[in-house]
Formats: structure tokens, sequence, C-alpha cells
């Protein structure tokens, strides 16, 4: 069996005594998609950010290709291939999507942190539909752009692990199917892929494996169809959903070919 | 930032650096007179202390209250390293330079970590702790009449012309900060720290340098300052001096050259509106600045704030804006 790249030990976090990630550990293997579902407040975005740095957790561990990430910074656990994608990235005044996908790769490279060639960088950004909208201020970028520049943002320094938090929403079939076959795409190339989405169709096409978040702890984990089929998760998350099928927006049950 | 703004920023610099030339060049030809010469090297050096200030301000939208605190202890620094440690003119200017830049990354890296009302009143609370430190060891310090005979240069064109230079100086290294790659980053640290942070920024080391690179250039109008009035004096850490600072900042707040314009403009009405209506100036000038903002449309705007809208606040952990107070 492959070694874990990213490992979660027993992390704890709650809010004004609201514990809302209780003792939850779990392991990543290196080139994996990984599904997190669950309803609003189930602690799916916590658990993102507790990974990523944005929280420290109040127990716990999160592990890195062996080495702890605790205590370090957001910032630091970026460098050492921690990415991220946000659900609602903000616009800055005076800034282009381009420098917004460009520029902390080129600040990174500045520190000598990642060395990744242009070509990946343009191949991400072609692949995700938006080189006609480079130019765009941030402020007058649509939302649908802003979120695939984010995206393209956070592959672009070839990260180790990608925390995507909901990156489907607002998309049209068309980005949907382009943000996928990218995802599958960097799995391919070793890239894990944490991905947070309440569009089942397009997270059960593409994940090898499947988490579902409740209160705060993983209730069940398996293949898309062994979670389709379990009756807990059919009882407490799914219930009317029931007929949900793993679909890529293309219309084929199984991930089409992708850029890489 | 587009190319359109970017070429008329050029534009913009290429006028201000010319006029700039032109009084360097034309006033000294035109009058010998040193209050002339000196009421335009007054105004420059107003103009490096504003600047200063909007080059933290502008980009990120954060009002520092505080400013004075750097000049004075650019000034000071300069004064004491002069007057105890038996430096020259230059050496001891340097060293004054450096005092406010190194004491401007430590409270940079302090109050970086704030925003908005916060950081206001951090930095107003630092600006008041030295002021109140300069009537300390008055054997030291000089206590109310500070430190004097700081030496200058002998001509008032001279001067002229090394404000001038100064001045220049300052405004290319703002306008490139502001224009480049540098600025960007400063700007993408400030309003989406968190997409910053994820992106491997170090935004808080990030904000903290450019805190002291402003604090080290305001070190430089303090140290012009005292060169000129030949005495580091605690007047030059005061708050009058910060409020002016803010308001010019705030009103000139469409960019680098606009706001050295103001400060020059300021500086020049300032000495007609003295003589000849007396011993109002200072409240009729303060009043036509706060006017000026008022027309701009609001004091956030003035200073280029573009904050997340408050739907998008609400948002708080989805989105790469949210930052720590």
């Amino acid at each position: 069996m492959t070694p874990s790249l990213l490992q979660v030990q027993r992390l704890t976090r709650g809010f004004g005594g609201l514990p809302v990630v209780r003792d939850l550990s779990l392991d990543l293997r290196p080139g994996e998609i990984v599904g997190l579902v669950g309803a609003n407040g189930a602690g799916k975005t916590t658990l993102i950010r507790l990974i990523s740095g944005e929280l420290r957790p109040d127990a716990g561990s999160v592990f890195l290709g062996g080495e702890d990430l605790t205590p370090l910074p957001t910032w630091a656990r970026a460098r050492r291939g921690v990415g991220r994608s946000f659900q609602y990235p903000p616009a800055v005044e005076g800034m282009t999507l381009r420098d917004a996908i460009r520029l902390p790769l080129e600040r990174a490279r500045q520190l000598g942190a990642v060395s990744t060639p242009d070509l990946w960088a343009d191949a991400v950004i072609e692949g995700l539909g938006i080189v006609q909208a480079l130019n765009t201020s941030m402020t007058c970028a649509s939302p649908q752009d802003l979120k695939l520049a984010d995206l393209a943002r956070s592959l672009v320094p070839c990260p180790r692990v990608l925390l995507a938090d909901e990156p489907l929403a607002a998309l049209d079939p068309e980005q949907i199917s382009r943000v996928l076959d990218m995802l599958c795409g960097v799995a391919r190339q070793g890239t894990t892929v944490l991905m947070v989405e309440h569009r089942l169709e397009g997270l059960f096409a593409v994940s090898t494996r499947v988490l579902v978040m409740d209160q705060g702890q993983i209730l069940a984990e398996g293949t898309p169809d062994e979670i389709l089929k379990d009756p807990l998760v059919r009882e407490r998350y799914l219930g009317g959903l029931c007929s949900v099928r793993a679909q890529h927006p293309s219309g084929s049950d199984t991930p089409p070919g992708v850029p890489g | 930032m587009d190319r359109s703004s970017s070429a008329t920023g050029k534009t913009s610099l290429a006028v201000a650096l010319s006029l700039l030339l032109l009084a360097c060049l034309g006033l000294p030809a035109w009058t010998e007179n040193p209050y002339i010469l000196g009421l335009a090297a007054t105004a420059f050096i107003l103009a490096i202390n504003v600047l200063s200030w909007y080059l933290y301000a502008g980009p990120s939208g954060e009002t520092s209250f505080g400013h004075s605190a750097f000049i004075g202890l650019g000034a000071y620094g300069a004064a004491i390293s002069w007057k105890h440690l038996h430096l020259g003119f230059l050496e001891s200017s340097l060293l004054g330079i450096l005092v406010a830049g190194i004491t401007g990354w430590g409270i940079g890296l302090l109050v970086s970590r704030l925003e908005r009302s916060y950081f206001a009143i951090a930095t107003l609370a630092f600006q008041m702790l030295v002021y109140q430190a300069l009537f300390l060891f008055p054997d030291f310090l000089g206590g109310e009449e500070g430190i004097v005979g700081f030496p200058g240069t002998t001509s008032s064109s001279r001067f002229l012309w090394m404000c001038g230079a100064m001045l220049a100086c300052s405004l290319i290294v703002c306008t490139r900060f502001d224009d480049g790659r540098a600025g960007r980053v400063f700007r993408f640290s400030t309003h989406a720290p968190g997409l910053a942070e994820a992106s491997g920024i170090a935004t808080n080391w990030v904000r903290a340098r450019v805190f002291a690179i402003s604090a080290a250039l305001a070190g430089l109008g303090g140290v012009l300052q005292t060169s000129y009035q030949h005495q580091a004096n605690a007047a030059l850490a005061g708050s009058d001096l910060s409020a002016i600072v803010v308001l010019l900042g705030l009103a000139g707040g469409r960019g680098m050259v606009w706001v050295a314009g103001l400060s020059i403009c300021y500086v020049l009405a300032h000495s007609f509106v003295t003589m000849r209506f007396g011993q109002y100036d200072a409240l009729a000038l303060k009043c036509g600045l706060l006017f000026l903002i008022v027309l701009q449309g609001s004091p956030l705007w003035a200073a280029k704030i573009n904050r997340p809208s408050t739907a998008d606040s609400r948002k708080g952990a989805e989105t790469g804006g949210e930052r720590a107070t």
C-alpha cells in the first residue's frame, strides 16, 4: 500500500465551546482525489482551514510527508506544498487575473520555494479556459472567472496537496467539466486533492474515495458507490438525493482524458 | 495594474519630475531670498513626509495616525548621533533614517496584524509614547528646546537642491513601488491576506517591510527638517504634524504625484494665508483640507480603500480576505 502523504491525527477544534471538528483522523495518499461531503455545519471548511493552517487546532496534528506542519503558519505550509483554493475568492483593486495567478508564483520563485516551468502555468490557464479573461481587472471579472483564476493560482505552483473548497460552486457545466478534467490531470501527476463539494455528481465522478462528515467527525468512508449505498449516509445526509449517480458533466460515467 | 493606468502614472511622474527640476533650477535663478528658497525646501520636505505616509496607506487603505513619530525619530536619531556620537552630517543623517526604519520595522510587525480603527489607534498610541519620551532625559534629549545646532548646508539654494533631489528620489521609489510587483504583493497581502498566505506569501512580513520603508522615508523628512531649522525638537513628533500628514494624504489620495503636489501647494498656501490673515491660518487650511476630502466622496474612498462588501465579509471563513484584528 502506498504510504500516506497527508496525515491528520486526532484533530479537534471548537468555537466558543462548541466542537466543530472532533477527534478527526484521516490519511491521504499521493495522487488520490478524496471527496469531502456533509451537511452545512458538518465541519468540512473548518477541517480544510485546520489543514491549511488558517486555524490552529485545539488538539491533534497535521503531517505532510512525515513532517509535522501543526506549528507552521499558512504561508509556510503553502511553501511546503499545501495548496488551497477558496469558495469565494476576493477581488483586489488594481490587479488583473493574470497578476492574481502569476504573482504568488513569481514571489515563491523569488524565495526559491517553487521551480514550476511557465509551460505548466500556461497549460493550467488554458485548461481552465480563462485565457481570454486574463487581462481583466479582478474587480471587473465575473465570479466564475475569479473562481477559476483562484483555482489556477493554487495549481500553478504544483502543490503536493490541494485543498479545494467547493471548486464547482457557481460554475456552468462546461466550466465544471474543465475543472474536473484539471483535477484528474493534477492527480495523475501526483497531487493529492481533498475536495469539499455539494455538487455530488461531479464529485462522485472523479473521487477515488469519499468521506462523509457529520457533526465534526467522519461518518462514513468509501468509494462513491459504497457511500451511495450506505444506509447511514442515506439517512443522515443524502436524504431524497438517493438517486444521485456519479456522472461527469460531459456525459460519461468515467472521467475523460485529462491534460498532463 | 492595467497598462493604461500604468502609462498615465508614468506621464504624471515625468511631469512632476520636470516641474520639480524647473523649480529647483528656476527659483534660485529668480531670487536669492532665503525665505522663499526655504519655503520651497519646506514644501518639498512636507511632500516627502506625506509621500512616506501614503506609501503604506495608499495601497493598503490603513490610516496611520502616528506617522510623525517616525519623522521625530529620524530627526532625533540624526541629532543625537551628531551631538553625542560626534558623527558628521552625512553619517548622522543616515543613522537617523536607519533608526526610523528599524523602529518602523519593529512597530510594523506589531501593528500590521491590525486593521482599520485598531491600526489607527495603535499607531496613534505609539506616536504619543514617542512624543512623551522626547521630554525625558533633558540632559540627553534637550527637553522642550530639543537638540540645537544640527548642521545644514551653508547656502539656501544648495539646501533646496538637496531637498528637491530627495523628493525626486522619494517620488520615483514610491511610484515604482506602487506600480511594480512589490506594490502588487503588498496590495495582495493587505486586501486578500488569506489568499496571499495560501499562496506562500508571509503577509505580516511583507506589511512590516513596507511599514519600515515608509518609516525610513519619514525619517529622511525628519532629518531634512532638522537640518533646515538646525534643531530637533518634540514638535517634529507631534500630533499636529501627524494630522497634517494624514489630511494631505487623504485629500490627495489619487496617487503619489497628487499627494506630493498637494503637499507643496499646502505649504505655499499656508505661507500666503499666514501673511495675509494672521493667526487663524492653520485652522482655516485644515478645514479646507477636510472640505477637499468630503468633496472627494469620503476619506475612505480618498485612501483608495477597497474592502470586500459587507455581504462578502459575512462569508468569513470561505473567503480568502479574512484578517485578524
